[in-house]
Formats: structure tokens, C-alpha cells, sequence
């Protein structure tokens, strides 16, 4: 039986992630799960709140990308209701959550997986060694994230947990000046962006060339797509075989048709699956890595370029993680070629931006939007004044908990445990799981620096060794 | 003369003050040029130093793991200053004590689950900092703006005092009241409505005119007020505007003579709007009694 502990490492790290390794009879590194250990309980918590509140109380779910949510429900609540949006609400929600987006990329790309690849020996592996080591790089993120955070500003009323998209569309528009002051910014966002892919290039070739065949289990990919083309406020999810040949296409509202949310004993994640082909075998993956290799076009010129350069150097589809490095940033230049396509369309600056909307229907509402991390899907069930009665939220850092996992056993499979747990299988396993840029706000959290507990356990379940890693 | 020292630290909560002291941008440079920043999400060891000059917490009491945390934060800390609407109030997660923690699990992971002995365990109610240990400089908002998260920072670790408004948010609000302000036998609206079912929103007119609840009276200043710039009703993130903490009983104090009472507790949801962000300092967490509730 499992035994009781303490968790006397827990208590030694600030991250809410941590690693459980499995060993068989002989004691090698059998299964490996990467485990969510914090909960706040959101879908409860919506039960018995006016369903219009979603896209202010889901927002802070996660301060990382509030938007993401902020948009996922407010779009279920016109779905609830039927409500056709003005045009120029599409377009205002889209470039909202574009500047969050390219915001987030540029923060995960730089700060946060940044520390592994970017400065070199003898920087301290955080943030702080990034802006001492590469202060060149630190300006641009910083450049990235303050044009990023100002477009959410602006549009979406402020930049944290920001409140303008309403049922109905929004609830004011924009207006010259702000759109000429944006479309300055996201042209003057372009360079930095096309420098971070340039990097991102290098970089992950690198990685790849230092960790040969890591992580790279062929897994079904998931996205929303509009068409061919990458989208990340609209269109119907698809999802792709592990070869590259087409499996589903359904609307975010067939969710629960095509997904099966399986619970975990080890951890507050639930880890989901595709239904048909069940547990074992229906893993998948989402995120910038699965909706570049899903895309047939990204929507802008430069960032086609680079699909098309990364589809000539890793084939397709692409099932390394390390790979996640250099799709994020192609998402990135793709984000503000389209932010600059928005905003020279004159019905941005529009006055028509919201339709009325009444309460008065019993019913449910579903809808996606992706994420910077992937898929997010809000499902929500409302009584006749507007009440919640039942809520789903599923967060795109859930859907990779599968793909998260096999990246962790791929690093240190068949090892003996002492071998698992040197710093370097440690580090290893940390380099997959950060490639994911896993959100656990959403899943639940960590921004930042994640010090990794890993735990061995016999086939039993009793925990035979532990460790913290910084 | 070294540098003071600076942590900052994340328990219950979504990160997102952390991500609003990033938004200084340049401004965090500067930071990081008057103190050395020796323990976060970002950089730094595991635990927090043992002696630390200014410790920034954010988040709420959530889990054993938050407390605990807590009272090493506490315990490092000369000067220690409470981030945002969780750590000071308990935030938007203490909606969570409205119901039994089993319950809360078993939507989210079905009643047969059985979780890990291994997972920290829940505490029965989600609750501020200042519910434990005591809070040196107090900054709620959900997430604060910015500019106070880095003048808390840097008056604590220059050793000044810092302080901001604490009139309410209606002070701060471009918008104008004219029915609200005279004297009538009338409700200003005979409805209470949702912002998306109004035919036009007045940009310029207070919205508890237009029949829609507005937190600005019940709601301390210090945000900006820019989701009523945004044309968007406030929802109470920076907490009471007061000492009195029941910002949810202000509501129908402040509500009852404007809005029919019957129609804000029917077409509206009081408790989770009113005590959206202060629902762990009200008396109603500790009123209910979760039978069975203990943990987990």
C-alpha cells in the first residue's frame, strides 16, 4: 500500500508541479506522470453566478492569459443566446487576444524557457540571468510585452483580467487615434518578433542537435482552425492522426463527443483523451507545436515563410517538443502580421460594436478559442434568468498532461532510480516538460522558474525516494 | 552599503499580480537596480532566504502548503506587503467557500475519486493572509494596477510609509448621477438589468441609473476606475472602500433605496457580485456551517 509521507521535499520549492516516476519489478523507470498538486475548484464556484459575470469571474482563472478566458466565455454566452456579433466586435476580440498572445509568447520564449538556451554557462538559470547575460534579449521582450499588454489595454478596458467583450460584442469601440497609436505599435512590434523566430531557429536546432531523438512519441495533434489557415479566436477544432491524416473536424460544442476528461489519483489535472480511441492510445497534444503542423497557412507573409522553412528542416507533422520552441515563435510573427491586418481594416474603428442581448433562455453554451497554450473550451448550462447551473472549463495545459508525461518517461525510461535522479536526468525531464510552456494557473500554475519535486515509487505505489531540484 | 533584499512569493491565487509587476517593463530594471531580488517565481532558491528585507506575497490561504509558506514568508520578512485582492481579501477563490470543499472536488473530479495523500490537502475555507500572521503593507485589486504594486515595493524597501485612497471608487468614476442625487419616492430604475441588455450604454452616465449594479459605492478607489471608463460596471476588485468589510450587505445598504430590492436578488446575483472578491472577510463563511466540510 501506498505509504503516508509528509512530503518532506514539497515543502522545499515554490512550484506547483512535480514529477512522479513508476518503476517496475526489476526497478527501472517504468511510467512517469507530471502532476498537478494545487486546486481552486472555478467550476463550482460559477454554480449560481449570472452567466453574463463568466467573462469577468473566468478571467481570473489565470493571470498569465486572462484574455484567452475572458473571450472563451464570452463567446459561449452568444452561443447560449445566438447572438450574431457586429464585425467589428470579431475584430476588436481577435486583436485583444492577439496582444495577449504575442505578449505571453514573448514572456515564455525569453524569461521563461529562454534561461535554458539562451545565456550561456555561468548565468543563473532564471530571469534575472537572461536580463544580466543577454540585456540585448531582455529589451526586446520587454519591448514585446509592453506593445502586447497596451493593445489588451486599450481594447479590452485593461491589461489584467481585462473586461471590454461583453455578450453581444463589445462594449465600446475604438477610435482613430488609438487605432493609428496601435497600428505604430504592432508595425514597430514586427522586428523584434522576426528577430525571436530568427533566434528560435538557431536555438532549437541546437537543442535538438544536443538532445538527439528527445521527446518525440508520435501523438494526435488538436486545434482550433479557421480552414487551413492558423486562428486563434475562431473556427471548428480538428484533429489530426499521428501521420498527418485528417481524423475529426467538429464544433467546439461536440466536445464532449470526441474528448474524455479521465481523473488522476496523483494529481488536480484531469488528463483527457480522444474518446474513440480511447486511453491508451488517444493522447494528443495542442498548442503552438500542433497548430503549426496542422496550419496550411499562418495568415501573413513572413510568418509562411517560416512555416515553410520549418516544414523543409523537421518534415510534417513534427512531434518533437523541443519543436514547441521554434512553432511559438513563428506564432508570434504570425500574431502581429495579423494584428497589423486588423487594424488596416477601416471596421475596426466602427461604433457598431455590440447587438443587444436578452436573458430568458434555459440552455447551454459552448465555445473555443486556442489559447497561447493551446485549445481552451468553455461549457456552460443556464437556468431561465441567466443563472450557472453546471459549468466545464477545459484548459489547453490539461489536454498535454498526456503529452507532458511522455515527455518526462522518454527522459529517463528503463533508468534505475539512482540514474533518475541526478541532476542531469532531472534537467532533462525539466527541458520537455518547459517546452510546453505548461500554464498551471490554467492547470493550475507557475509562471516563471518550475523547481520540479520528483518522486520514485515501486509498483506498488510506496514512494521509495524523493528529491527537489531547484 | 549593500542593496536591501526583495522576495516575492505565490500561494492560492493566478499569478496575474506577478504578471502586473512585469508590466512595469523598464520599470522592473529599475527595480532590480534598488534591490536584490533573491527569491521568486522567476529566479532564486527553492525556500525563501531566512532573513529577507521586503517580501511581496501574493495569493491566497488555499492549502496546508499556503499556510505553511506563509509562515516562512512571515517569519524571513522585516517588511511584508500582501498583493492583490487574494492575499488581502481572499479574493475571487473564497467563492469557493460558499460550498463544502467534497463538493467543489467532486464536480471538478467526480465522486468516486479518490485523490493522492500525497496532494496537499485543501483547507476547509479559502482565507487572507492577515487571517494568520500580520500584514505590514496591504494592496488589494484584482490584479492591482501596476504603478501600486511598485510604490508599495519600493516605499517598503526605501522604509517608507505607503498609503492610497480610501475613498470609493465612485470618486475616482468620470461618470455623472443626477437622478441618484435627488431626492425621490422612485427606484432610479424600475428594472435591474445585465450591461448586455441595455438598448445604448451611456458612456457618460452613472450606471446604477441606467438599472445596472454598480460596486463604485461599496468599492474602495485605487484602480483607476477604468472598466467604468471601458463602459463596463465595476465589480468590487479593490475590496471595501472602508473598514467595514461586509461589502456584500453594503451593497443592499447602498442598492436598496435605488434599485428594487426584489429584482437585484432575482434577476441579479447578490452574494457573488457583492462579495466577489471579499466573500472570506464577510461573516458568511464562518456562518455556514459544511457539515462534514473538514478539509478534504
Amino acid at each position: 500500500m501506498t505509504e503516508t509521507v509528509t512530503l518532506p521535499a514539497i515543502k522545499r520549492i515554490e512550484g506547483h508541479g512535480r514529477v512522479a516516476l513508476h518503476l517496475d519489478d526489476d526497478g527501472r523507470v517504468a511510467d512517469a506522470h507530471f502532476d498537478v498538486i494545487e486546486f481552486r475548484g472555478f467550476e463550482k464556484m460559477l454554480e449560481g453566478r449570472m452567466v453574463w459575470e463568466m467573462p469577468l469571474i473566468t478571467s481570473r482563472i489565470c493571470g498569465v492569459c486572462p484574455v484567452s478566458h475572458h473571450l472563451a466565455a464570452v463567446k459561449a454566452v452568444d452561443a447560449l443566446y445566438g447572438v450574431e456579433i457586429p464585425r467589428a466586435a470579431l475584430l476588436l476580440r481577435e486583436l485583444m487576444h492577439l496582444g495577449g498572445f504575442a505578449q505571453d509568447h514573448a514572456l515564455h520564449f525569453f524569461f521563461l524557457a529562454g534561461p535554458d538556451f539562451l545565456t550561456g554557462g555561468g548565468a543563473s538559470r532564471d530571469l534575472l540571468g537572461v536580463i544580466e547575460a543577454r540585456p540585448d534579449l531582455a529589451r526586446r521582450a520587454i519591448a514585446l510585452r509592453r506593445a502586447g499588454q497596451n493593445v489588451v489595454e486599450v481594447v479590452g478596458g485593461r491589461k489584467s483580467h481585462p473586461v471590454a467583450a461583453i455578450p453581444g460584442g463589445m462594449s465600446r469601440g475604438i477610435d482613430r487615434s488609438q487605432r493609428d497609436e496601435l497600428l505604430a505599435a504592432a508595425k514597430g512590434m514586427f522586428d523584434d518578433a522576426r528577430s525571436a523566430a530568427d533566434l528560435a531557429v538557431e536555438t532549437t536546432a541546437r537543442l535538438m542537435s544536443e538532445n538527439p531523438g528527445y521527446a518525440s512519441t508520435p501523438r494526435y495533434n488538436m486545434a482550433q482552425m479557421r480552414g487551413d489557415e492558423f486562428a486563434i479566436y475562431d473556427g471548428t477544432i480538428r484533429i489530426v492522426s499521428p501521420d498527418g491524416s485528417g481524423f475529426a473536424e467538429f464544433d467546439a460544442a461536440a466536445y464532449a463527443d470526441h474528448l474524455t476528461e479521465r481523473t488522476l489519483d496523483g494529481s488536480y489535472a484531469n488528463s483527457p483523451y480522444l474518446t474513440a480511441e480511447g486511453p491508451d492510445k488517444g493522447g494528443y497534444r495542442v498548442g503552438p507545436l500542433a497548430r503549426v503542423n496542422m496550419a496550411e497557412t499562418m495568415g501573413g507573409t513572413h510568418a509562411d515563410e517560416l512555416l515553410a522553412g520549418f516544414r523543409e528542416r523537421y518534415g510534417r507533422p513534427v512531434h518533437s517538443v523541443l519543436a514547441f520552441h521554434h512553432a511559438r515563435m513563428i506564432e508570434l510573427v504570425a500574431s502581429v502580421e495579423r494584428m497589423i491586418a486588423v487594424l488596416e481594416d477601416d471596421e475596426i474603428v466602427s461604433d457598431a460594436v455590440r447587438v443587444r442581448v436578452d436573458r430568458g433562455i434555459e440552455g447551454r453554451g459552448v465555445a473555443a478559442v486556442e489559447a497561447p497554450r493551446g485549445t481552451l473550451i468553455h461549457d456552460y448550462e443556464v437556468d431561465m434568468v441567466g443563472r450557472v447551473t453546471r459549468a466545464n472549463l477545459v484548459v489547453a495545459t490539461t489536454h498535454n498532461v498526456g503529452s507532458l508525461d511522455a515527455a518526462v518517461l522518454e527522459a529517463v525510461q528503463g533508468f534505475a532510480k539512482e540514474d533518475a535522479l541526478t541532476d542531469e536526468s532531472v534537467l532533462r525531464m525539466e527541458l520537455g516538460i518547459r517546452a510546453h510552456d505548461p500554464c498551471l494557473s490554467c492547470a493550475t500554475h507557475e509562471i516563471g522558474r518550475m523547481p520540479l519535486v520528483v518522486s520514485v515509487h515501486n509498483p506498488d505505489g510506496t514512494l521509495v525516494a524523493e528529491r527537489g531540484v531547484s | 552599503m549593500s542593496k536591501p533584499t526583495l522576495a516575492t512569493v505565490s500561494l492560492g491565487g493566478c499569478e496575474g499580480c506577478h504578471v502586473s509587476l512585469l508590466d512595469a517593463h523598464e520599470g522592473l530594471l529599475d527595480l532590480l537596480e534598488a534591490a536584490d531580488l533573491v527569491h521568486s517565481p522567476f529566479s532564486g532558491d527553492e525556500e525563501i532566504p531566512a532573513h529577507v528585507d521586503v517580501v511581496m506575497v501574493e495569493g491566497a490561504i488555499t492549502t496546508e502548503e499556503d499556510l505553511r509558506r506563509l509562515h516562512a514568508a512571515r517569519a524571513s520578512a522585516t517588511t511584508l506587503v500582501a498583493v492583490g485582492s487574494c492575499a488581502v481579501l481572499g479574493g475571487i477563490g473564497g467563492l469557493r467557500n460558499l460550498s463544502p470543499v467534497a463538493e467543489v472536488k467532486a464536480r471538478a473530479f467526480g465522486d468516486h475519486v479518490t485523490k493522492s495523500e500525497r496532494l496537499p490537502r485543501l483547507r476547509r475555507l479559502v482565507q487572507p493572509l492577515s487571517d494568520f500572521v500580520e500584514i505590514d503593507i496591504s494592496v488589494p485589486g484584482c490584479a492591482p494596477e501596476t504603478g501600486l504594486i511598485v510604490d508599495a515595493l519600493v516605499a517598503a524597501v526605501s522604509g517608507n510609509e505607503f498609503s492610497f485612497g480610501v475613498r470609493n471608487l465612485c470618486d475616482e468614476c468620470h461618470r455623472e448621477k443626477r437622478a441618484l442625487l435627488e431626492h425621490s419616492s422612485e427606484f432610479v430604475s424600475d428594472d435591474v438589468l445585465a450591461l448586455m441588455e441595455l438598448d445604448e450604454i451611456d458612456p457618460k452616465r452613472c450606471f446604477l441609473e441606467q438599472g445596472l449594479i454598480c460596486m463604485g459605492p461599496m468599492t474602495r478607489e485605487g484602480c483607476g476606475a477604468k472598466c467604468t471608463a471601458a463602459n463596463v460596471p465595476c465589480r468590487g476588485c479593490m475590496g471595501p472602500s472602508r473598514l467595514d468589510y461586509e461589502q456584500g450587505a453594503k451593497t443592499i445598504d447602498a442598492l436598496a433605496a435605488v434599485l428594487p430590492a426584489g429584482g437585484i436578488m432575482y434577476m441579479d446575483d447578490l452574494i457573488g457580485t457583492g462579495y466577489r472578491f471579499s466573500m472570506p472577510v464577510s461573516v458568511f463563511p464562518g456562518a455556514l456551517d459544511h457539515e462534514g466540510g473538514d478539509d478534504d
